[in-house]
């Protein structure tokens, strides 16, 4: 096919990146912001163009300058990482370069100090590291974290709240995951389990863990030697059905009375132990009753093993309000698109 | 009186073609292997359930002579859902390539689509059981990272949690013979994992070598060696996870089978199938050819209790692999 539309469609945006799943792969994409086109407000984007041969994470925009309508417009390029970039989860690096940090707060919700964000975008997923002999934080390291909020070059901050410190963290070493696993569903860090209610505890995840009601999960939680980090090890090797879901926390039906209480390893215990293995979970299978008996009913096969990979296009939301703002838009911006192919690219 | 040299008068043609296709590599195939091959019906919708039921206690205490009815059990199962995906790809060959070039291009072109099949088979399975299976982190080696490098401490852990969760082996023990320096092995697991481990392997003070069996019967080509109650198989294309150590290096998992584990389904009437077009289909000129290949099947672990994979470092010495 020459200069051929294949697929077009329309959203309307949360304010977060965009993947759009565009299976026969695509030389050329536009990308129309109808809100920012039909509203007066200063400097938005209204148009974005993506074409074959630009650079990862670029594409031109058109920014509609002024309050008022039939104000002139200009043309730009889109903030690094903030624009286009082509996905293919079948062949797609794991993980980014490296990227330097040089501290980690001793904080439940732990801010990264870094010069560079500019391959993050909120909702990202990143994976720390620290050189040898840098046990500090030490317990952050290995394990994947959602990313909750940005300072552009200055920081990030871990999302999720821990239930105990685990100490400052210097100088190491982060990579942005671009995709972790291709099969739903996947075996998640726990981070922290709160027993409000002990019939029915919450389990917090590292990352939006994708779990919905009626799927069994098992429950390893390491015993420790020297220390006591975990607490809970009595949940160690348990399968319970998820009765409850939010984005990265889950209830389970589980009778955690007289359980000890969760709490995550500091890095001395790591130190001291020679290496832990996380605490995570992992899905089992299908709790058919449970998912019946919810309500709303649960979608009783909705646990079924799945390759979720796509090939297509991630559309960045930006670095920042107003001119910034990339073709996946501010939250409720209706974003129309239109991608193709060409019968030949010669780019040189 | 001058001499006619190569200078002068060069061959016409230059060079020869030697009709020998040279080996394109082909990695060890292992992640299948251990696996349970089911069928998904036709005509049978999109998702395969299996159901395994939990079991009942034991009854340890005498009904006694009062005639009084006990309490009952309740009986209760877990549901395991896999959904087909449907895969493929093809290549599509311009008539002036098999017409110009000295070898048979469309041959080799089903001879490489066919190895391609079996590495997104193979490939497949190897990224669901990354993806979902339980592990543990190899501890106690000497490379100061976790996880550490394998020892043998870990192989007991993971032995023990299978025999524990009544895991059946897959392999028969091999008996001794009088053969020099050979060895009997225990009966087995199966362990999977990529061939960067086979130098950590060896150096196991228990490691078995599968050259050292006593009888090569039933010795897979992929496997390596054994080591204690394990039987590994390694491919270039184990099982990886990167720069996820504490270090920042990659971690590669060694997974550790019973029988029963995890299953791969195929769709029937939609297993693997080689679809050739020929020129006609290509357009008023008939310019190309197309060759290709296509199938349907899904992966799921059956029992997560029966498979767990030991995250480890490669090697015990420190800087023997910088962190990318």
């Amino acid at each position: 096919m020459s200069n051929a539309i294949i697929q077009q469609g329309r959203f309307v945006s949360d304010g977060l990146k965009k993947t759009l799943s565009i299976r026969s792969d695509v030389d050329w994409m536009t990308v129309y912001n109808e809100t920012a086109t039909i509203r007066n407000d200063v400097n938005r984007p209204t148009n974005f163009y993506w074409q074959r041969g630009m650079a990862a994470g670029r594409g031109l925009k058109v920014v509609k300058m002024g309050a008022v309508a039939g104000d002139f417009l200009t043309n730009g390029q889109t903030a690094a990482s903030a624009g286009f970039t082509l996905v293919n989860q079948g062949s797609d690096a794991v993980v980014s370069a490296g990227v330097a940090f040089t501290a980690i707060s001793n904080a439940t919700s732990p801010v990264v100090s870094t010069g560079d964000t500019s391959l993050l975008q909120v909702g990202d997923v990143v994976r720390l590291s620290q050189p040898v002999g840098g046990f500090d934080a030490t317990a952050l390291d290995g394990i994947d974290w959602q990313i909750s909020a940005i300072n552009p070059n200055v920081s990030f901050t871990i999302a999720g709240v821990l239930p105990n410190v685990v100490g400052a963290g210097t100088a190491g070493t982060w990579r942005k995951v671009n995709i972790s696993s291709i099969f739903y569903p996947q075996t998640r860090y726990i981070i922290n389990i709160t027993t409000a209610n002990p019939l029915f505890p919450i389990v917090t995840t590292s990352v939006d863990h994708g779990y919905v009601v009626g799927q069994e999960v098992r429950f390893h939680v390491s015993q420790v030697v020297m220390g006591n980090a975990y607490g809970m090890t009595q949940i160690d090797n348990i399968v319970a059905p998820i009765t409850a879901v939010t984005a990265n926390t889950f209830t389970v039906s589980l009778d955690t009375t007289g359980f000890g209480v969760f709490a995550f390893p500091t890095s001395a215990n790591y130190f001291l132990t020679g290496g832990i293995t996380p605490a995570y979970v992992g899905p089992v299978g299908e709790d058919t009753a449970t998912a019946l008996n919810a309500v709303p009913q649960a979608n009783i096969l909705s646990d079924a093993t799945v390759n979720t990979a796509i090939i297509g296009m991630a559309l960045g939301a930006g670095v920042a309000a107003g001119v910034d703002v990339g073709p996946a838009g501010e939250a409720n911006d209706v974003i129309y698109w239109v991608a193709g192919k060409s019968f030949s690219v010669s780019n040189n | 009186m001058p001499i006619t040299t190569s200078g002068t008068l060069p061959a016409p043609v230059q060079q020869s073609f030697n009709q020998m296709i040279l080996s394109t590599p082909v990695p060890n195939y292992i992640h299948r292997i251990p696996a349970m091959r089911e069928h998904m019906p036709a005509n049978g919708g999109r998702i395969m359930r299996f159901r395994r039921y939990n079991p009942l206690n034991s009854a340890l205490v005498p009904l006694g002579n009062s005639g009084v009815t006990p309490p009952s059990q309740n009986l209760t199962a877990v549901d395991i859902d896999a959904e087909i995906s449907f895969y493929g790809t093809y290549v599509e060959i311009n008539e002036q390539v098999t017409l110009q070039s000295q070898d048979p291009v469309l041959n080799n072109a089903s001879i490489r689509l066919g190895d391609s099949l079996r590495r997104t088979e193979d490939e497949l399975t190897r990224n669901m059981l990354a993806g979902t299976a339980a592990f543990q982190n190899c501890v106690g080696g000497t490379n100061g990272d976790t996880p550490s490098n394998i020892t043998e401490g870990s192989i007991s852990t993971v032995t023990r949690t299978l025999i524990g969760n009544d895991g059946h082996m897959f392999l028969s023990s091999i008996e001794g013979e009088d053969k020099y320096l050979s060895s009997p092995v225990r009966n087995a697991y199966f362990a999977l994992c990529h061939t960067d481990l086979t130098p950590s392997l060896d150096a196991l003070p228990n490691s078995i070598n599968a050259s050292r069996y006593p009888n090569q019967q039933n010795v897979i080509d992929s496997e390596w060696c054994a080591v204690n109650n394990l039987r590994f198989l390694v491919s270039s294309i184990g099982s990886i996870t990167p720069n996820s150590s504490f270090l920042g290096r990659n971690i590669y998992n060694i997974f550790c089978v019973a029988k029963e584990a995890y299953a791969t389904i195929e769709q029937d009437r939609y297993t693997a199938q080689f679809i050739y077009l020929p020129a006609q289909f290509s357009g008023p000129l008939a310019q190309n050819v197309t060759a290709g290949y296509k199938f349907a099947s899904a992966y799921r672990i059956l029992n997560d209790a029966w498979v767990k994979f030991i995250a480890q470092f490669k090697s015990s010495l420190i800087d023997l692999e910088a962190v990318a």
